[in-house]
């Protein structure tokens, strides 16, 4: 019998990249007398013969129907994030902790003394220097809204203690209702927004002597304890004596390896190829939890990937499904910088919410560069001027904004005659 | 008396034996000194150099099933059996993965220390440590290499004399 050792040290290289292939509607027997007929090769022949087909039909590019219930059933999966993922400090990475004691790592991220977003991740040189100033965070923060019903909707931690039951009277009941929701604004944490990694590409070495020596190229990871996830040296040999460093795809693989996160896997499940299946059944918020696990938040792929989710929410106009998650922030700062405001004002208008309105404005001038418009907005309080003096300067899509504007302005012309009335 | 000038004449002109590498690691003369380790022994030899004294190796263990082999780089004593270790610093998968690649893990922190402690590496570790980069070339791994290249073209042109001979058998009958 192999030994736990050597059983996970011999997993490690071989049991991640065996990936089960979906057999096909020929992959159970049916037992009727038409299989019984078949009696030259059996069932089992008959399942094998299928697989292979499908895997030489896959790597051509065919698409089979089964693909879409496979990715369906990624999509619905709820995956529980885990602060670990940002955390780039190998005193938490790297420790072969069961899980019941990483959970309880997991829901402390301020104990670890590092509120600050610069000091969390060691690579703060990507991250987008719009994102870290505080005034954007602080307004990223209050249009995200806190929805308790959203937010407690799934188990998120794991019970460290018996639940306990007490008497209280109705302001303490109040008290710890609040103290319930600022506990749980550290599971709203913001992911980060980086900017693109740039590709690695050194070469150490070149030995010609070796051309020719071995069939594969031989990858070398640093397993020294206590390294950032980032100073690894990760080289690889290849076959014509050329000593280079990894790519950033190899290293991420390398270090899924030998230094594993939660949840995530080394070969990436189907959903990431195809991202239109998942969102038709509006799985918005599971499909970019599990893009946060599996991938870096530099890395091409997340970037490209969130692209497409936000992109699906802003056409449709479905800003419920992110609302007071983790993910709003994200989103109102992807359309601020690359896109346009317009639909989400929309739909703040439509769900009367005049002050997230104005701290989208607010947002929309802090990033983009200043102009005479920007000092008047900062000065006006009123989010039904603010919205005007944005639609006639730099709306795109004016008319659908002043129609979602007309109910406040009613309101608005009557609360402004009042005070004239008055003086 | 006869064997001071033998070694002399030998350390001259070159010693006829077959190629080895030397197992020992030299030490300057008094290095004793240097080293907190009270283990350590300092052996002075015939010529009046100095080596550390440590039976130690690093080798590859080897685990697996039957028709899968997979290595553990590994130190430990020369007599101890081949899958005994006194500390483990890595490891080695000859099988080639999906992508075309053989992985190998080393622990160059720990590989430092018992390298400077005397511990001898065997000639596979020798290799790997090589083609990582960690420390230049195995003259037995250039040698094999250079063969190697010697082998194929001779194979090559051997190929190509009898398909040449065919085209020719044909073309005649």
């Amino acid at each position: 019998m192999m030994s736990l050792r050597w059983r996970i040290l011999f997993s490690l290289s071989s049991r991640r990249l065996c990936r089960t292939v979906y057999s096909g509607p020929d992959g159970l027997p049916d037992f009727t007398r038409e299989y019984e007929k078949n009696t030259d090769t059996s069932w089992e022949a008959r399942k094998l013969k299928n697989i292979r087909q499908r895997v030489i039909d896959k790597e051509k590019g065919k698409k089979f129907e089964d693909l879409e219930k496979i990715v369906d059933d990624e999509a619905r999966r709820i995956a529980p994030l885990s602060h670990f993922i940002f955390s780039d400090d190998p005193a938490v990475c790297n420790k072969d902790l069961m899980l019941g004691q990483r959970m309880e790592i997991l829901g402390n991220p301020s104990s670890d003394g590092k509120n600050n977003i610069k000091e969390k991740y060691s690579k703060s040189s990507n991250l987008d220097p719009d994102f870290i100033r505080p005034e954007v965070q602080e307004i990223l923060k209050r249009i995200r809204g806190k929805d308790p019903k959203i937010i407690f909707k799934r188990k998120l931690e794991r019970n460290k203690e018996m639940p306990k039951i007490q008497l209280l009277s109705d302001e303490q009941l109040k008290q710890k209702y609040e103290e319930a929701l600022e506990a749980a604004e550290k599971f709203l944490e913001m992911p980060p927004v980086m900017t693109e990694r740039e590709p690695i590409d050194e070469e150490l070495a070149f030995d010609e002597k070796l051309d020719g020596y071995e069939h594969s190229s031989l990858v070398f990871t640093d397993i020294s304890e206590d390294l950032n996830r980032n100073e690894r040296f990760i080289v690889v040999r290849e076959t014509n004596g050329k000593l280079r460093k990894a790519t950033w795809e190899e290293r991420d693989r390398m270090l899924q390896i030998y230094f594993p996160k939660p949840q995530r896997d080394i070969l990436k499940p189907e959903l990431f190829d195809d991202l239109t299946v998942a969102l038709k059944n509006e799985f918005h918020e599971n499909v970019l939890q599990q893009i946060l696990i599996h991938f870096d938040p530099d890395s091409a792929n997340y970037i490209n990937l969130t692209k497409q989710v936000y992109d699906d929410i802003d056409e449709k106009g479905a800003f419920e499904l992110l609302r007071s998650t983790r993910f709003f922030g994200g989103l109102a700062f992807y359309l601020t910088k690359h896109k346009s405001i317009d639909n989400l004002l929309i739909y703040f208008l439509h769900s009367k919410l005049l002050e997230e309105a104005s701290d989208l404005i607010n947002l929309y001038y802090l990033i983009k560069p200043k102009s005479e418009v920007s000092q008047q907005i900062q000065d006006i309080d009123d989010a039904v001027e603010k919205v005007k003096i944005f639609v006639a300067n730099e709306a795109i899509n004016a008319r659908a904004i002043k129609l979602a504007l007309n109910p406040f302005l009613k309101s608005h012309q009557k609360r402004t005659g009042k005070q004239r009335s008055v003086q | 008396m006869v064997r001071l000038s033998r070694l002399l004449r030998l350390r001259k002109s070159g010693f006829d034996t077959p190629l080895r590498v030397s197992r020992f690691r030299y030490v300057a003369h008094g290095a004793n000194s240097l080293f907190q380790n009270a283990e350590v022994e300092v052996v002075e030899n015939f010529d009046g150099t100095c080596h550390l004294k440590s039976g130690n190796i690093i080798r590859l263990a080897l685990d697996g099933c039957t028709n899968r082999p997979f290595y553990r780089i590994v130190v430990s004593k020369r007599t101890d059996p081949r899958d005994c270790e006194m500390e483990q610093i890595g490891t080695f998968d000859p099988m080639p993965n999906m992508l075309n690649e053989k992985l190998c893990s080393i622990n160059f922190e720990r590989l430092k220390y018992h390298l400077a402690l005397g511990a001898h590496p065997v000639k596979s570790v020798r290799r790997l440590i090589g083609l990582s980069g960690f420390l230049p070339l195995d003259p037995t791994l250039l040698i094999f290499a250079e063969g190697l290249k010697r082998r194929r073209k001779i194979e090559e042109l051997i190929s190509s004399q009898g398909n040449a001979t065919e085209d020719d058998e044909s073309s005649n009958s």
